[in-house]
Order: C-alpha cells, then structure tokens, then sequence
C-alpha cells in the first residue's frame, strides 16, 4: 500500500484499486493497516478475502458519498446502490463486515431489514434466506403461542 | 422503499438457486449482525423471525433489537419500580398494559404493531371550565376507570374542556388522533339536539374544527333511522320555554357521533394531527358547547386519549 494521496488496495484477483486515502480510511480494518508496517506481502495476505467487484463497489459507494451531493439525491443513488439481487447483497455485507465500513454496512442491512418486511410469513422468510426450521414441532407451537399476541 | 421490494408471496422455490433472489445466508455472520438487521424490521417481524429457527429466535428476541422498537425516551418514562426481564418483556408489558406517569395525570401505553406512544390525559389534567363548582361538576372514583378521580357533569349551560401535551411526548412521523372518553348517564340531557365544537391545534395556530354529537342514543337513533321524540321530563329546555328545535337531517359520517370502545367506554374523534418531529410546542384539543345556551348534564368523562391511526 503506497502512503500517498492515493491507496491502492489489491484485491483477491489480483486488480489493484486506486482510491483517494481519505476513502480508503472509512474502512476501519484498512484504516488499522495503514498503521502498521506497509508492504505488498502483508496487503495480499489480509485481502485475500475480498474479491473484484465488492472492492470497486466499495470504491464507488465513498467516492459517491464523499462528493458534495444534495442530501435528496445521496438517499435516491442509495437506494439504486443497494437495489441487487441477494448474491450481490451477501457480497455487500460480507465485505462490509469484514473491512469495518460503517456506512456500508447500515445501508446493507437495512436494505435486508426491508426483504424482511416484505416476507408475508416465516416460511416465506426461511425460503427467502434459504434457512432450515431446526425447531421441534412442539417447541415451534409454544413459540407461536407466546408471539400470538402480535398477529403473526 | 416499500416499492422496490415487491411482496413476496409463497410458492417461491426455497434456498440456492431456486429462488429468484438468490441466497443471502446471514447465518455467516455474527449473531449482533443478524440483530442489527432485525432491528430494521418490526415487532412484528422480530416475532415471526423468532419462528424461523433456533439461531434466528435468539438473535430476534435480544434487547439490541427491541430496544430499537421502544420509544427513544422510555427509560425515562417507566417508573423505576418496574423492572423487566428483557426488552421484548418490557415492550410487550406496555402494550398491554397502559402505566400512569406525570403523578397518575395522564397514562401511556404502546400501539402493539408500530410501538408507538398512546396517551390518555385524565379529566384532572385537563381544564374544565367550572369544574371546581360542585353544583355543575363532581369528582368521583370509578372502577372502572384507569385514573383515580373521573368528572361527573352534573349540570352546566358552558361546557368547555382544554386538554393539552407536549408535542415532544409524541412518537414522530406518526399520524394522531384524539378522542373523548367519556359515558353517558341515564339522565342524560341536552347533548341530543346541539352539537358540540371540537378541535385539536398546535397552540397558537388555527386548528381543524368539527361539530359532533355527545349523545350516544342519537348515534343509535341515527344508525337505525328512528325518528327522534324527546318528550321526556329532563328535557330542561322545555321546562325554561325554550322550544327545541328540530333535529336536523342525519348528515356527516359515523364519526360524527360516539363510538363504543373496547373497555366499556364512548368516545368521539376529536380530530387529527400528524406530528413529523419537527415541531416543537403543545397540542391542544378542546371540547365546547356554549352556543346553545341550554342546559346539559349527565355525562362521565375519564379523560382525551391520543394515539395513532392506524
């Protein structure tokens, strides 16, 4: 990584990203790296994870969020930003995790937070994230018992 | 952002590449992750969560996720007394159950959907004109009633009710309505012919002014085309001369007359007022017959209840 005005961050496939250090910096782990000893070696080993097109993503979102932007037109690029499909999303929040991006990673999870919402029940909810019901029948009717209260 | 997330119905094909939306598998990340985006939901929703698997419930039923559901200020308004074991626990507790606050002036409660902030102001928190006059009014306990003291109207020709709160009580971005609860006695008089003027405003500013009627048996009257006959002895007007004049045609909706409520009491919509969060300074809602000039008495009132519509 080149302590300069520009970072450049490499990714898993091998693609190196220039990014303004200002930006870079709003990823608390790159934040954390730019601390410590540089050297190329160190910077593949830890992005070892991140692949392609999360880091340019990334890229773009603060490029986008750094510029002065009228505050109506940061929520509508939001919103285009976030509207994917899940794999893209599961990306987003992956890499969001993983570099400690604040603002990325609230925008990804409320955008779940809505695919949620638009579940009409829980079996929907179990198709829509692909989860298994590991609950016993018996343990399941007490739970929906005690939430009864909510018109679930 | 409802729009862009079109409602999924069942029937969709579960997990992998079965499902049109892909896979997001949160179970990847760590369990105050999940609860991060739980807390982006519902009630609701965190409820139904509770039922999609083990790693789920735990996650939706954490006090990260319910503490974002109860109002901003609610340490601050439950009384220390009152001690939960969870979040989820304390939400639950004030949906169903409403807790005086402001030394038993006024109750609070939470709408059990949205979490938001119902409130009750009793009769003693508001400004009744003549109420201190025990010949036109009288304070008596009821059990009935969720405050200590209810006003009986015993008599009055100027009936003027004041309530008011501070808009910063209420929940923001939400739409409010206000009702006065009250009953009817069965000597009840001079509410069937004269409507009352009521309104809610923001103090200072013009509000949004209705006319209603106090009188429950009217409400009925009107709803099964019964031609109306007071020839009664309490008709005061008639003993003073004056004629009463006849009633007018059924005309405005429903809303215009009281409503039962699910606690025994009536009600009548006062009116409506959204409170984006923005303003600050008091709501006000007012209750006045002073037009007729005729005597009225007979009714019960426990207070002005404001909540959201739903």
């Amino acid at each position: 990584m080149l302590l300069s005005k520009n970072s450049a961050l490499e990714s898993k496939d091998n693609e190196i990203f220039e990014v303004e250090e200002s930006i870079a910096i709003q990823s608390e782990l790159i934040k954390t790296m730019t601390t410590m000893v540089n050297s190329k070696a160190y910077v593949n080993e830890r992005n070892q994870m991140v692949p392609e097109a999360r880091c340019r993503k990334q890229a773009n979102y603060h490029v986008e969020q750094n510029n002065k932007i009228v505050d109506e037109e940061l929520s509508d690029w939001e919103s285009k930003f976030f509207e994917v499909d899940m794999d893209d999303l599961h990306e987003l929040f992956m890499a969001a995790n993983y570099l400690e991006i604040e603002s990325l990673l609230n925008g990804v999870t409320k955008r779940v937070g809505d695919f949620i919402k638009a579940c009409k029940n829980v079996e929907v909810i179990r198709q829509t994230f692909g989860i298994n019901n590991d609950f016993a029948a018996q343990q399941e009717e007490e739970i929906r018992k005690l939430n009864s209260w909510n018109h679930i | 952002m409802k729009s862009e997330v079109s409602e999924m119905g069942s029937g969709v094909g579960g997990g992998g590449g079965g499902n049109k939306y892909g896979s997001l598998n949160l179970t990847d990340l760590p369990q105050d992750c999940i609860a991060t985006v739980f807390s982006f939901t519902s009630p609701r929703d965190a409820c139904r969560l509770s039922l999609v698997s083990t790693t789920f419930k735990s996650a939706s039923e954490s006090d990260a996720v319910w503490e974002n559901f109860l109002p901003s200020d609610h340490q601050a308004s439950i009384p220390s007394s009152l001690s939960f074991s969870s979040k989820k626990e304390l939400y639950l507790s004030l949906c169903e159950n409403h807790i005086l606050i402001d030394g038993g002036r006024k109750s609070l409660q939470l709408e059990r959907v949205s979490g938001k902030k119902v409130y009750m102001l009793s009769a003693r928190d508001l400004f009744i004109v003549w109420g201190d006059t025990p010949t036109y009014w009288r304070w008596i306990s009821l059990p009935e009633s969720r405050f200590e003291e209810v006003a009986e109207l015993i008599n009055v020709c100027w009936l003027e009710m004041r309530g008011k709160i501070a808009i910063s009580m209420l929940s923001p971005m939400t739409r409010y309505k206000a009702c006065l609860v009250f009953k009817a006695t069965a000597g009840a008089y001079g509410f069937d012919f004269q409507p009352a003027e009521v309104s809610v405003s923001i103090a200072g500013a013009e509000g949004c002014k209705r006319t209603v009627y106090l009188d429950a048996a009217r409400g009925l009257r009107q709803r099964y085309q019964i031609v109306p006959r007071r020839i009664g002895l309490f008709s005061r007007s008639r003993f003073l001369g004056l004629q009463a004049p006849v009633p007018p045609a059924p005309a405005g909706g429903d809303d215009q007359y009281p409503k039962t409520r699910g606690d025994g009491w009536l009600e009548i919509e006062l009116g409506e007022f959204f409170n984006d969060g923005s303003i600050d300074g008091e709501l006000e809602m007012s209750v006045m017959e002073v037009d007729g000039g005729h005597w009225k008495g007979g009714l019960i009132v426990q207070g002005i209840e404001i909540r959201p519509c739903l």
